[in-house]
């Protein structure tokens, strides 16, 4: 199993490289700071709401609320903006904190499947949300220091944004690969029953990520109405799916009871990746791909994955058996 | 044959009664054809894409690739009856833009259904790759454009009428109950639920489990790709970019309502079709007496907990 998951994982960290040698290569302006840090900036949002959705993918569940979820943070820092970032941080993050408890009260409560207690959250957020801003983007208040996070830099390289996101992802990262409550979470992934059993507490653990997971959508949102400067209640479609995408790129198994933490944030970073190695060979002129392109290309390339994984997984499976 | 009522359905048709009561009690102008022909005319796309849904669920798995294959099948079809040849010759130009559709929607199934059953890839990841990448091949096939047009041969399957009732009710009923006696009465039926019982047992036992399985998301992308030619006939327009967007999370919702597990193991046509017809009818009774749109997003949030929550209680 060990051997299994780490095969998974350098796959990912090889493929980054390559990718990135192949841009720093072929693409004049593709190491500057300019290109760094707007792709840092960017991909923030998606990095911080895959390693939420890494660590419920861990214990065997889904998170389909992230979404909305960030969709709504983003409308409730925005309308709070005009107090300043002290309190529309922590308001954004705790509207999803709050999004995350109530998926946790579902599932680790009621014993309601993940899959479906996160659908309705998800429908619920957008409604949240959409009531909120009353069906309209809300712009942010400038004169305060709200959008400072969202666009300023540190040395001019790096946002402050993907600081944020770091500490986030060491604090995940420890958590899983050195407390109880980690070993809990992938315990819960490998059998819940047996986990249950031995006396672990579960339902502590499946608290946490689904809190944990909410916690990290509302971080995104908070990124997103501070970075562009609105709370845009519609936004979000499909960024769950994108984080699913991110964390299976990663390696780790939808099955649960394995993953890593680290592999999740490559796996966010190579799909962004795609897409800015994408751009810049569109703006080469060699071809010229619409935007209607990048889509099939991010399926293409998801498959390939994909299938690279079952092969890898394969073996493994049949000597468990 | 006189069997007892499921309790599940049973528990839906008494709450679709409790709702109907209401609306006579406070809806204006519920009870007459306009208010009838246009909810039937709204569900019947939702009800048919859940219909492949349940089979789908109750073989264990799950499909999120629904709604993009509704966008490719939408885009191909006004691309075949607006070519030359189809022009030249307008019988087999409609047929041929009903039929190919639907044979690329089949291939899309065989494609979902070969990567979950032969190459052992979760129903999500497997979905994911064509609901990602589906909506993309169709804004190609289209460059992204809005296609409108006018076939009143083809947008008969979205506006007509027979008896009065929109004709993709029909469509929806018909599908509804020829499902419901396949699930019952044949061999496919049989093995698709213990697939979804107990896949170890159904393998054991010499089932053909990947035919099964292959065979179910075949059938959904289908009726996926007959409900996205619906929806470009309703509009006389076809725009990619929005056909079928969410479909598979109201699919999922309608199949979980009307009494799908999402372990598998059951397939509950009929509530499926009642599933579809509640949430269309609960959003409808809310919208209509003043409730705003997001409220009524909160409301079925709330139905679909609900709805799984009791069936747990029951499974207890």
């Amino acid at each position: 199993m060990q051997r299994l998951s780490s095969q998974g994982h350098a796959a990912v960290w090889v493929a980054l490289i390559v990718l990135i040698l192949f841009g720093v290569l072929r693409y004049d302006n593709f190491a500057s700071a300019y290109n760094l840090s707007s792709f840092l900036g960017y991909n923030s949002m998606f990095v911080v709401i895959s390693v939420g959705m890494c660590l419920v993918i861990m214990t065997g569940g889904i998170d389909l609320s992230v979404g909305t979820v960030a969709a709504l943070a983003s409308v409730v820092a925005a309308l709070l903006s005009p107090m300043g970032l002290v309190v529309a941080l922590p308001a954004g993050v705790a509207a999803g904190l709050a999004a995350g408890a109530l998926n946790a009260g579902m599932i680790a409560g009621l014993r309601l499947p993940p899959f479906m207690a996160t659908l309705a959250t998800m429908l619920a957020a957008k409604g949240g949300a959409l009531r909120l801003s009353n069906n309209r983007t809300v712009p942010v208040d400038w004169s305060s220091n709200f959008t400072w996070l969202g666009m300023n830099k540190v040395a001019n390289l790096l946002p402050w944004t993907i600081l944020v996101v770091l500490v986030v992802v060491v604090v995940a990262w420890v958590i899983i690969a050195r407390t109880s409550l980690g070993r809990t979470v992938l315990a819960i992934g490998g059998n819940a029953e047996a986990a249950h059993l031995m006396g672990l507490k579960t339902r502590r653990a499946e608290v946490f990520v689904y809190v944990f997971s909410g916690g990290c959508a509302g971080l995104a949102g908070v990124f997103l109405a501070s970075g562009y400067g609105a709370g845009q209640p519609l936004e979000g479609a499909g960024w769950e799916l994108a984080a699913i995408a991110a964390v299976v790129v990663g390696g780790t198994l939808l099955t649960g009871g394995m993953g890593s933490v680290p592999a999740t944030v490559a796996g966010a970073l190579l799909f962004g990746l795609v897409f800015n190695l994408l751009n810049f060979e569109n703006g080469r002129g060699t071809i010229s791909l619409s935007a209607n392109w990048q889509s099939v290309i991010r399926g293409l390339f998801l498959l390939i994955v994909i299938l690279l994984q079952a092969r890898l997984a394969r073996p493994a499976a049949r000597t468990r058996g | 044959m006189i069997r007892r009522l499921d309790p599940r359905l049973a528990g839906l048709l008494v709450a679709l009664g409790v709702l109907i009561a209401l609306n006579l009690a406070m809806t204006p102008n519920f009870l007459n054809m306009q208010t009838l022909a246009v909810n039937v005319s709204q569900v019947a796309t939702i009800a048919i894409v859940a219909l492949g849904m349940t089979l789908v669920i109750a073989s264990g798995g799950i499909d999120l690739s629904v709604g993009s294959v509704m966008a490719v099948a939408g885009a191909l079809a006004p691309i075949i009856f607006l070519s030359d040849w189809a022009l030249a010759n307008p019988g087999a130009g409609l047929a041929a833009s009903i039929v190919v559709p639907l044979l690329v929607a089949a291939l899309c199934g065989v494609f979902n259904g070969v990567l979950i059953a032969i190459l052992g890839v979760q129903p999500i990841i497997a979905t994911l790759i064509f609901f990602i990448s589906g909506r993309g091949v169709a804004q190609v096939l289209t460059n992204g454009n809005l296609q409108t047009f006018t076939n009143p041969s083809f947008t008969w399957l979205g506006t007509g009428r027979v008896l009065s009732l929109p004709v993709q009710g029909w469509i929806a009923l018909i599908l509804t109950i020829g499902l419901a006696l396949v699930v019952r009465r044949t061999i496919y039926g049989r093995y698709l639920l213990s697939v979804g019982g107990n896949e170890r047992a159904a393998v054991l036992s010499g089932v053909p489990v990947a035919r099964i399985k292959i065979a179910t998301y075949v059938i959904a992308a289908t009726l996926a790709g007959l409900a996205g030619l619906i929806v470009v006939a309703i509009n006389s327009a076809s725009d990619a970019a929005r056909i079928g967007q969410l479909m598979e999370l109201d699919a999922i919702a309608a199949a979980v309502v009307g009494g799908a597990a999402l372990s598998g193991g059951r397939a509950p046509m009929v509530g499926t079709l009642l599933g579809a017809v509640f949430i269309q009818l609960m959003g409808y009774t809310l919208i209509a007496n003043g409730v705003s749109d997001e409220m009524t997003l909160i409301v079925t949030a709330a139905i679909i907990a609900i709805a799984v929550w009791l069936q747990r209680g029951r499974r207890q």
